[in-house]
């Protein structure tokens, strides 16, 4: 136990903090901040967030066809709204602009009245402009929805998957692709960054005490060769602390996009833009993709271990770990973390398998590698 | 010499550098294999350029007018055999057998029809290009410019001054007719992102990254293999650091031509430029969105291509340079990359945070690290930030001076260095 004290204590030394603290700063700026402090981004991002934010206050989880009849409500008085807004501007009446039907179907290539298109819109931004062409849209996808739903199933297991999704009644639920999306943004980046901390602070472990040549002296302690098992403890201890102390942090960035009404919303929704595997709520969809870094964290700890503890010196650690480094944040990230479980991606159980194969190859190389270690030979 | 030698062959056996390399390569022509799909539509501008020249006049246009027209009537007479119909135009035709052109037409005559197409794309745009230019107004773009990073004040000002001096060059570019040329239509094939926003950024960062490797490797290779000591006694002593440099940079400089020759050799032969090589880069036909490429000066393609490169070259030079210093100041090559790594990215977040009003603001985009960003717009009129006219010369000599300066100095304090 005191050994696997003094490899975390030697994991965590004071430069590599600092450098991890640096690191994790200059990630957070260059690929994190933007999700976190441009939530939503824009507009109509805006005007669609505080819709669901009401239609969630209002309805609840989901909205069944007495809901709908009140949404439909809801956009007749906003109509209402705009008509009123229309009716109290001289402009608009001068051009024979007299209700938001007039509006809605102005004609754009017409200067004049684009002029005033942006000035409501653009210009002065009166939120029901912005709201009523998304209210309009969203009621258009309740009224069709089964047909929207199925629409893009190319196979009968995606059908099959999506039937089942209406046949729960799925498909009403109170969610958007506006958080979805950005959700999915931000893990990314922060698997991103937690992937590239654990390579950083895992690398050094056996290299170190190779390069310094303690490893002889290990190798004649009472523990002896036991400690390279030992320190695979140590790692794997280190980084679980380490990427638990990051998503800490990052979701308490992220805790300010304030999405927590959502948690328990199903995210199979007509307006959501992924359609699962599985039945999941927003909040199990975060949990999966949290399991889901964890797991690549471990591999990503294990891959370094071996890398470290064979190659001769730093830069060839570094340039062995570059590319796959490199690989994984574009590409691997992109079909193991975005859009986790998505029908569109892969078949059912392949996301899952996926994962076991990962484990399971990191962790028979590393056993493989330890059956070498038993037997090295110390000369060189 | 002999020691430099020796030196070099570390960089040279160093399996790790040469595998690097080799993928690098192999990730580079897999690019460039990628986007080699639309080859053959490139080709028809070939052809058209060595009939009628790329520069249009009055005479091209008319002799061009002749011969689409004259293919045409050759298009009427193939449709009449099959059809019975008549079009004045390839897009009329398309519109009528968007779905049945597979049985009705032999390959040849598809193929013909597709060529044709293409042909009566570009004497289409060829039409429009008078009227497109007369409505860019560059004073505009530079407000446009300024709100996007909201900029005010003094920084405003700035941008200002350099959209009034470029709208003269704008006024020059005009009068010289360089818009008026053929070029692959940047619209459909977007050849320009291709090479100097795809390719180049990635060679640029291939470079970098081995460059880095490369100098930390050389520099602290003594303290790595723990050979220092027998190094600080021998005659040349502490003087081999300066052999290191030198063969790192040479080094530097054969893995960036390896990387580049490679590159653009596979590029070149994908991508046919004949007849091309001398079309202005502002050409019109090069635009890709609503908003032309435009050069600070007037440069052929010939020429933007070689000194992109130059400048490819001289970061790598800069880098390089940054690299030894912080080998220098730090022994542990893995802490020296991340540290490099850091430094990177602070040159790329710290300028945001400076006020958007004051001209420090522009300080930020002076660096290398800023420079290799955007290859695809070195030396044109681009985003706000660094539409300076010798933006990428004052960057490079300004740190050229700076670092050898600082070089300088870290190697007479190395020389001093207690063991």
């Amino acid at each position: 136990m005191d050994i696997i004290c003094f490899e975390l204590k030697k994991i965590f030394n004071i430069k590599s903090i600092v450098l991890l603290v640096l690191i994790n700063i200059i990630m957070y700026f260059l690929f994190i901040e933007f999700e976190v402090t441009h939530f939503p981004n824009g507009r109509p991002a805006l005007d669609i967030y505080n819709m669901f934010v009401e239609m969630e206050n209002t309805y609840g989880e989901f909205m069944d066809e007495e809901e709908f009849e009140d949404f439909k409500l809801k956009y007749e008085e906003a109509v209402k709204e705009a008509d009123e807004y229309i009716q109290s501007r001289k402009d608009f009446k001068m051009a024979g602009i007299n209700n938001y039907e007039d509006f809605a179907n102005m004609d754009h290539e017409n200067e004049e009245l684009y002029e005033l298109y942006s000035d409501v819109i653009f210009k002065k931004k009166i939120d029901v402009f912005w709201e009523l062409p998304w209210r309009e849209e969203y009621i258009r996808y309740y009224e069709n929805k089964e047909e929207l739903m199925l629409e893009p199933s190319s196979n009968e297991k995606q059908e099959l998957r999506i039937k089942e999704i209406l046949d729960k009644g799925l498909e009403t639920s109170v969610f958007n692709d506006v958080i979805f999306s950005n959700y999915n943004e931000f893990i990314k980046s922060a698997a991103k960054t937690i992937l590239l901390s654990v390579m950083f602070i895992i690398t050094p472990i056996y290299l170190k005490d190779n390069k310094d040549k303690i490893n002889y002296l290990q190798y004649t302690s009472k523990t002896g060769r036991k400690i390279f098992k030992k320190k695979i403890f140590a790692g794997v201890l280190a980084s679980f602390i380490l990427v638990t102390v990051q998503f800490i942090c990052f979701f308490i960035m992220y805790s300010t996009n304030n999405t927590s009404m959502f948690f328990n919303c199903n995210i199979n929704s007509i307006y959501n833009s992924i359609i699962s595997w599985y039945d999941l709520t927003f909040i199990q969809y975060i949990a999966l993709t949290v399991i889901g870094t964890y797991i690549l964290a471990f591999v990503f700890t294990l891959i370094p271990m071996l890398v470290s503890s064979i190659s001769k010196n730093y830069i060839t650690a570094i340039g062995v770990q570059l590319p796959i480094a490199l690989f994984s944040f574009t590409i691997l990230l992109k079909y193991l973390i975005d859009y986790m479980t998505s029908i569109f991606r892969f078949p059912k159980y392949f996301t899952g398998l996926f994962y076991m194969i990962l484990i399971f190859a990191s962790t028979i190389s590393m056993i493989i590698r330890w059956k070498r270690e038993k037997r090295a030979d110390i000369l060189y | 010499m002999n020691v430099r030698m020796n030196e070099f062959k570390k960089v040279l056996s160093s399996p790790i550098i040469l595998g690097l390399l080799i993928l690098f390569i192999v990730f580079n022509s897999i690019t460039i294999f990628k986007s080699s799909y639309f080859k053959d539509d490139l080709k028809v501008l070939n052809e058209v350029v060595a009939k009628f020249g790329y520069k249009i006049d009055d005479e091209m246009v008319n002799r061009l007018k002749e011969y689409y027209e004259e293919q045409i009537n050759r298009l009427n007479e193939i449709t009449e055999k099959r059809t019975a119909k008549r079009y004045s135009s390839v897009s009329e035709f398309y519109k009528d057998n968007f779905y049945n052109m597979e049985d009705v037409y032999s390959e040849e005559e598809k193929m013909f029809i597709r060529n044709l197409g293409i042909i009566e794309n570009y004497y289409y745009e060829i039409g429009q290009v008078d009227e497109l230019y007369s409505n860019i107004d560059i004073i505009a773009k530079g407000e446009y410019e300024i709100k996007k990073y909201g900029l005010s004040g003094k920084a405003a000002d700035t941008v200002r001054n350099q959209y009034r001096e470029f709208n003269e060059r704008f006024h020059q570019l005009i009068r010289n007719g360089e818009h008026k040329n053929l070029f692959f239509m940047g619209k459909v094939y977007k050849m320009h992102s291709l090479l100097f926003k795809t390719i180049f950024k990635t060679i640029i960062f291939e470079i970098v990254i081995l460059s880095v490797l490369i100098t930390l490797y050389l520099i602290n290779y003594e303290f790595d293999c723990n050979t220092e000591y027998i190094i600080y006694t021998t005659k040349r002593g502490r003087n081999l650091i300066i052999d290191k440099l030198c063969i790192a940079i040479c080094s530097n400089l054969l893995v960036a031509t390896i990387i580049i020759f490679t590159a653009l050799s596979l590029y070149f032969t994908i991508f046919n430029y004949s007849g091309l090589w001398n079309v202005p880069i502002s050409s019109y036909f090069n635009a890709e969105y609503s908003f032309p490429y435009m050069s600070w000066w007037n440069m052929s393609f010939k020429q933007y291509l070689f000194l992109s490169i130059l400048v490819i070259y001289a970061s790598m030079m800069l880098f390089t340079g940054i690299a030894f210093i912080l080998a220098r100041a730090i022994k542990n090559n893995y802490i020296g990359f991340f540290v490099f790594a850091i430094v990177f990215g602070l040159f790329l977040t710290v300028p945001n945070m400076i006020p958007r009003n004051t001209n420090l603001i522009f300080i930020g985009g002076f660096t290398p690290f800023f420079l290799i960003m955007n290859p695809n717009i070195w030396f044109m009129e681009n985003e706000a930030l660094v539409t300076f006219k010798y933006y990428e010369l004052s960057t490079i000599s300004i740190w050229t001076v700076l670092l050898l300066i600082l070089s300088v100095l870290s190697v007479k304090r190395f020389k001093r260095q207690d063991i």
